[in-house]
């Protein structure tokens, strides 16, 4: 790479948002055919460099030069007629029309009185889609692909108007292991056409597959920039969190036997699962392993009682729950974090302290009944203290933190009530290494202090580091509870997808 | 406070200033309107006046109240002023059984209306607007119905006029009255237990529940405090007005949703407060009472009021915007 054409270079670019510096004085270039990979926690400032260059923000300061030339950015429709083109997770393309329409959507080639030349507009998209050996049909409808098709339309979109630069925003998150290796295949031809890749992701792996270098982000601040062949994954993930992480997982210390806190019977949701029973101890982490969709989130929805049951019963020390609302609940000692954090465990709109008081109103009154604001504040900022929550003040609002630290403020209002037994919907889903670290340590601690733990989550590896039994759901049905001692990826893997059936119900 | 804005806690001189020029966009506005208003009219901050604007625009306030209420519960109530006529027409026609009876009568009225409103909104999950406008025409068309359309003459005795024509300490009983209940409603929104789950909900009626906040209760109650507003509005309306005329009383609703939305409570539920509403009453009050002393002809006063809604609206949406980021 090194003798190529430096054809960008991103010089001192600083940017602020209200109570937060996004980006401060970070430098960057691109050569020519260059992958270059960006990584950093939730946070560090990633979204915001690609939003800067991709002419949705303007940088407070700095300069931006593609080609050697000093360019201002008016907007994304710029950005693109400069040859900046982004392709983020969410889809941008019309859902309804076609594979080739997608791909030159506002630029037809017609055929004289303002008609589309559908012939020859087919004809150049599977010219494009070619070039890049990608097997789609033109006339296709996009809404009958995959997401990695989809995604397939958009590079070959950015590629078909000429990019000199596509940014790609974490372009394996919610596609496949093969299709992740179709697409370095498209990145490889993409790069070796002439233009150059911004590659962002949370996955060291990739990065060491597909990038040519990588910059690591941390508050704002490039930690490095190195060629991946002059670095390793453990640097990276040194420079990424600014320490050494160690073993991801710490040890289980919880012993079996210990009394029964939680008990669920039979309990049904017609059409979504059925026959759930298990039961759970003090201290225990009882993982809940399956497919997405194959109804862990409703089960424990339902014992929280967010979600209506259609039978079953739920016991809590022995006595039953007898209304099923997320009040009766809460009183009993249930405390629930969801797993749509910005719908569900947080309000978005109010600030830390609202959030972290929520449940503890009572706590902070004064004589008249009143919420006392020096008691409110008190106690919010001890539990910010408490849980390591980075935030320029109580009165930020949840909005404004980053996906970890809206996580731990979702975590420090729900252990705020000293919850007996706690709910976790995949609670590490969208967080960065270090904030995730925090989190795990956090829950390990609970269960040490004799707090019982129903962890829902999709990483086989958080199941298996972290909890004492795990249950597998499949279709609806609690297939299998395996021990510590039977907790492998093989058998997990084998009960959520129908290898494994029957066996131990109860633990 | 509890009220719960944006509050960005960066620094420079530049930022301070644009957030106070942001956060208090209104407060700018009613003082310079104010400057404006005393030099284009000498009687505009004279005692006299200023007393009359009190008398004439209490009963906005109070109703204001009870509307920012149910806005931030993320709802709006197009039924109030029907509630406040049906209320005035219950007291109205019991004044024969005593003061007492007829006042009791007025916000069990009111109470009703607004829990059929909070019923239907809150339990049966019907869509707030299409309800309180179907009980917006039910409630005028009781009020009709007993009064048979014609104006009902209030014949206060000097004990009940006390309340719309006295002053105490030199200020009308009505201002009193206004005072007390924005004063009891900020309290009951910025530093209660039901007023901050009140915002909760305004802002994300899923999360609130999953904290526990029974959301349906919490709107159902709006309504009803909105209800029993509209009855205390009522007894003060009739105190002062001795013929009351069903329809006077529906021309309230388009000047109550103004000053709701004037002070800057988001329609979008979950922001604002009582302290934004008292700025928006003296801002609608101000353009309202100069345009009298200017002797601006009605139809003019009718276009210049459309517009300030719509300049409220503007100003709510870039509002909303701004607090996305």
């Amino acid at each position: 790479m090194a003798e190529a054409e430096q054809i960008l270079e991103m010089s001192h670019i600083s940017k602020s948002f209200p109570g937060v510096q996004a980006l401060e004085d970070v430098s960057m270039g691109l050569a020519a055919g260059e992958v270059f990979a960006v990584v950093g926690e939730n946070g560090a400032g990633k979204s915001t460099l690609i939003k800067i260059l991709s002419g949705v923000y303007n940088a407070d300061r700095g300069e931006i030069h593609l080609q050697g030339e000093r360019v201002l950015l008016r907007g994304p429709k710029d950005a693109i007629e400069r040859g900046i083109n982004t392709i983020y997770q969410e889809t941008s393309l019309v859902q309804d029309i076609t594979v080739a329409e997608n791909i030159f959507l506002g630029r037809q080639p017609t055929a004289g009185a303002g008609r589309i030349d559908w012939k020859r507009m087919l004809e150049s998209a599977r010219g494009i889609l070619d070039s890049l050996s990608m097997h789609l049909a033109p006339n296709a409808l996009v809404s009958a692909l995959s997401s990695a098709q989809q995604q397939q339309v958009e590079i070959a979109k950015a590629f078909s108007r000429d990019a000199k630069i596509i940014i790609m925003d974490e372009p394996t998150a919610s596609i496949t292991v093969e299709d992740a290796e179709n697409l370095f295949g498209i990145i490889r031809k993409i790069t070796r056409a002439g233009a150059s890749v911004i590659y962002i992701s949370h996955r060291l792996k990739e990065i060491f597959q597909i990038a040519d270098r990588v910059m690591v982000l941390r508050d704002g601040k490039t930690v490095s920039i190195s060629g991946v062949k002059e670095t390793s994954e453990g640097e990276i993930v040194k420079h990424m969190v600014g320490r050494d992480i160690g073993n991801l997982f710490g040890d289980a210390s919880y012993q079996s036997g210990e009394k029964v806190v939680l008990e669920v019977r039979d309990l049904k949701r017609t059409g979504v699962y059925r026959n759930i029973s298990f039961q759970l101890h003090a201290g225990e982490i009882l993982g809940f392993s399956g497919l997405v969709g194959a109804g862990r989130s409703e089960i424990v929805r339902g014992i929280f009682g967010l979600d209506p049951v259609d039978g079953g019963e739920v016991l809590l020390g022995g006595q039953r729950l007898a209304r099923s609302s997320p009040a009766a609940a809460l009183k009993r000692g249930v405390a629930f974090v969801s797993e749509d954090r910005r719908l569900e465990s947080i309000i978005h709109g109010f600030s830390v302290r609202a959030n972290i008081t929520i449940l503890l109103l009572l706590r902070v009154l004064t004589r008249l009944g009143l919420i006392s604001a020096r008691k409110e504040n008190g106690l919010a900022a001890r539990y910010v203290k408490e849980f390591n929550v980075k935030t320029p003040s109580l009165e930020q609002l949840v909005m404004n933190l980053s996906g970890g630290n809206q996580q731990k403020v979702a975590l420090a209002k729900c252990l705020s009530t000293n919850p007996l037994v706690l709910i976790l919907d995949e609670p590490t889903k969208g967080i960065d290494v270090g904030a995730k670290k925090e989190i795990h340590t956090l829950i390990k601690e609970l269960a040490n202090r004799g707090v019982s733990i129903i962890l829902v989550s999709s990483e086989l590896p958080e199941i298996i580091g972290m909890c004492h039994r795990a249950a597998v759901i499949r279709e609806g049905a609690l297939v299998r509870i395996f021990a510590k001692a039977e907790l492998t990826e093989e058998n997990l893997i084998a009960a959520a997808v129908g290898h494994i059936g029957g066996g131990e119900r109860h633990g | 406070m509890g009220e719960v804005t944006a509050r960005p806690s960066g620094s420079g001189f530049k930022r301070v200033v644009v957030n106070i020029f942001y956060e208090q966009t209104m407060l700018i506005i009613l003082i310079l309107l104010i400057i404006v208003m005393s030099i284009a009219s000498r009687d505009f901050l004279s005692f006299g006046n200023l007393f009359n604007v009190m008398r004439q625009f209490s009963v906005h306030g109070i109703l204001a109240c009870g509307m920012t209420i149910v806005v931030i519960g993320k709802g709006m109530d197009l039924s109030a002023a029907s509630i406040l006529a049906l209320c005035a027409v219950a007291n109205v026609l019991l004044q024969p059984y005593g003061y007492a009876v007829s006042i009791a009568a007025s916000l069990a009225v009111g109470a009703a209306c607004g829990l059929l409103n909070g019923y239907l909104i809150a339990r049966v999950k019907a869509n707030f607007i299409i309800v309180t406008l179907g009980t917006q025409i039910v409630f005028t068309g009781i009020a009709l119905i007993i009064t048979r359309g014609l104006n009902m003459r209030s014949r206060p005795e000097p004990a009940f006029h006390w309340l719309g024509e006295a002053n105490i300490l030199g200020i009308p009983v009505l201002g009193w009255f206004l005072v007390l209940i924005m004063v009891v409603s900020g309290i009951l929104l910025a530093r209660s237990i039901a007023g901050r789950r009140l915002y909760a909900v305004g802002l994300n009626d899923r999360a609130a529940r999953a904290s526990g906040i029974n959301d349906a209760r919490i709107v159902l109650m709006c309504y009803v405090i909105n209800g029993l507003i509209c009855g205390i509005a009522s007894v003060l309306l009739t105190s002062r007005l001795p013929r009351i005329r069903v329809g006077t009383a529906s021309d309230y609703l388009f000047d109550v949703i103004t000053i709701v939305v004037l002070g800057g409570t988001a329609l979008s539920g979950g922001v604002g407060g009582i302290y934004r509403t008292a700025i928006g009453l003296l801002i609608f009050a101000s353009i309202n009472n100069g345009m009298a002393l200017l002797h601006i002809p009605f139809e003019y006063q009718q276009l210049v009021k459309g517009i300030i809604l719509i300049l409220a609206v503007l100003y709510d949406e870039f509002n909303r915007r701004r607090r996305l980021g």
